[in-house]
């Protein structure tokens, strides 16, 4: 799903920065989205303006040996592995002690998630579930989606508003110590 | 413990070692965050442009590595707490005579924004120029609504922690009582709490200078001596009777050195047979805090050990057990005695 599309067959893997001007062109065309989608998952505008800044100037000093089928798959994947770390060093810092061992739980605690998770999105809709995670997890736009799916761009926003609004109620009833956890990392 | 769970299923996410229900339970969480984003009006979202423009070019045209140190902030974001003081100086190098006492009070009597935070909970505070400032209960703070001037001027009463936008062509002054404090892109602590008798300014990254205001009669002499600068993990506290800055260290002091190639991850500090004068050395770079070894005696001596994930006096305490020495905290630098390792096994 995320990083295969890097690699897909049809297409060749192109450095996308052959000249300062395609710096400045990339960024002026993504960062809007990029930042929107950093600021929805880490709900700090700091944080998303970091990522950004941070993405882009991976990007120049990479740009000599990058290569990459789809552009823009590749920016959302990067900024989503951003947030993804944000979190992590977030957790890390709550913590006294941590260690690169897993710890005996841990098998217990992903069959807890699992259950937990499951129990929320296992509510939605087939067709919403996988809307919901083309858009939110790939950073796909509602057009795209509707283009991919041969439907109509308003069904695929109605689908995703459910998802969301489906989703806050059942993750705000669930009791379980885990997602209370979850939750409350996000602030 | 579900963190340190939860941890661990980040990190197997992100080394791309995990099973398929591992990256679909990061990918279902993940999906799960989602909050409105606020409407922004046309302006705001120039601004945020040029802003993330700006430091992109500021980064990549010097070549520093100074997004090194981006993942870092967000960490000490949340060591803050933890971390009270450390202080800096230096304040002589201002030509300008504008913060005098006197002229502080003219200033303030121009319209300035005065936020009050009479709440509990600490108030996010964002100023005109982008910096941060997160004011804790009962502490208020005034500044220029606009930031038009030469210099950016905030006034503090209480305490506060400040993430400053950087801008070499505006330093950022705050204001608490006799202290001034001028930095130019940076985070830190001001605390002028406490019955007013101290202030303390601790700071968490870059660096500041702390300074006593120049007095209202032209003794102009006096601030240069009386000052300090701070960097890192150090802080000073200013007791208002005696006029004196007492230097030290942050309670709980963070890396301020940023991983090597952009790798999100703190530095290692594992170790195997590794001599203790080379462990202390890579602590000494990774927290930008001196560390004294007494004599020589330590030659010989060798660590072994992972303590990458303990905070610095942690990491002391072992490193200190295992070959029978002791450090103490000498104002802003650590000494470390002991009688070497030729007598233990």
């Amino acid at each position: 799903m995320d990083s295969d599309s890097l690699h897909s067959a049809e297409q060749t893997p192109r450095p996308i920065i052959l000249h300062k001007n395609d710096f400045e062109a990339l960024y002026r065309e993504y960062w809007q989205r990029l930042y929107d989608f950093a600021l929805c998952k880490t709900h700090d505008k700091d944080v998303a303006e970091e990522i950004v800044q941070d993405l882009f100037v991976n990007i120049w000093e990479k740009r000599k040996e990058l290569r990459v089928v789809n552009v823009q798959s590749y920016l959302f994947v990067s900024v989503r592995n951003k947030v993804i770390t944000y979190y992590k060093q977030k957790v890390f810092a709550d913590l006294d002690t941590a260690s690169d061992t897993v710890a005996p739980d841990y098998p217990l605690f992903l069959e807890e998630l699992e259950a937990a998770l499951q129990g929320a999105m296992g509510q939605l809709p087939q067709k919403t579930h996988d809307i919901f995670l083309l858009n939110r997890f790939e950073g796909k736009s509602a057009r795209e989606i509707a283009a991919k799916l041969h439907i109509p761009e308003r069904t695929v926003e109605y689908h995703i508003t459910q998802a969301l609004r489906q989703l806050k109620v059942l993750l705000r009833n669930s009791t379980t110590l885990l997602l209370a956890f979850i939750s409350s990392i996000t602030f | 413990m579900s963190k340190e769970n939860f941890y661990t299923l980040l990190s197997r996410y992100r080394s791309g070692n995990c099973t398929d229900q591992e990256k679909r339970l990061v990918e279902q969480w993940f999906a799960t965050l989602d909050e409105e984003i606020p409407q922004r009006t046309s302006q705001e979202n120039n601004a945020i442009e040029e802003r993330i423009w700006n430091a992109i070019q500021h980064q990549t045209e010097a070549e520093k590595p100074v997004f090194q140190m981006m993942i870092w902030k967000w960490a000490s974001a949340a060591v803050i707490i933890l971390a009270l003081g450390w202080a800096g100086y230096q304040y002589k190098n201002s030509r300008n005579p504008l913060l005098t006492n006197s002229a502080v009070s003219s200033v303030i009597h121009k319209n300035l924004t005065t936020e009050t935070n009479s709440t509990n909970q600490p108030k996010a505070i964002k100023l005109p120029d982008g910096s941060q400032i997160e004011l804790s209960p009962s502490s208020s703070i005034a500044y220029e609504p606009s930031f038009s001037g030469v210099r950016r001027e905030v006034f503090l009463e209480g305490k506060a922690f400040f993430r400053v936008q950087r801008d070499t062509e505006r330093p950022f002054f705050v204001h608490t009582g006799d202290v001034v404090t001028k930095v130019l892109g940076t985070s830190f602590w001001v605390n002028g709490s406490e019955d007013k008798s101290a202030i303390e300014v601790s700071v968490l990254t870059g660096k500041v200078s702390v300074s006593q205001h120049a007095r209202a009669d032209g003794t102009e002499t006096s601030k240069i001596k009386d000052g300090v600068i701070l960097t890192a993990n150090q802080r000073v506290k200013y007791t208002v009777q005696t006029r004196s800055f007492e230097t030290g260290l942050v309670s709980n002091p963070v890396p301020v050195m940023a991983e090597k190639k952009g790798k999100p991850v703190a530095e290692s500090f594992d170790f195997q047979d590794n001599p203790f004068s080379e462990v202390i050395a890579k602590l000494e770079e990774t927290y930008g805090i001196e560390i004294i070894l007494e004599d020589e005696t330590f030659t010989g001596c060798l660590f072994s050990g992972n303590i990458t994930k303990q905070p610095l006096f942690t990491k002391l305490d072992l490193l200190c057990n295992s070959v029978n020495a002791s450090y103490e905290v000498r104002g802003t630098r650590i000494l470390i005695s002991g009688k070497g390792c030729a007598v233990t096994n």
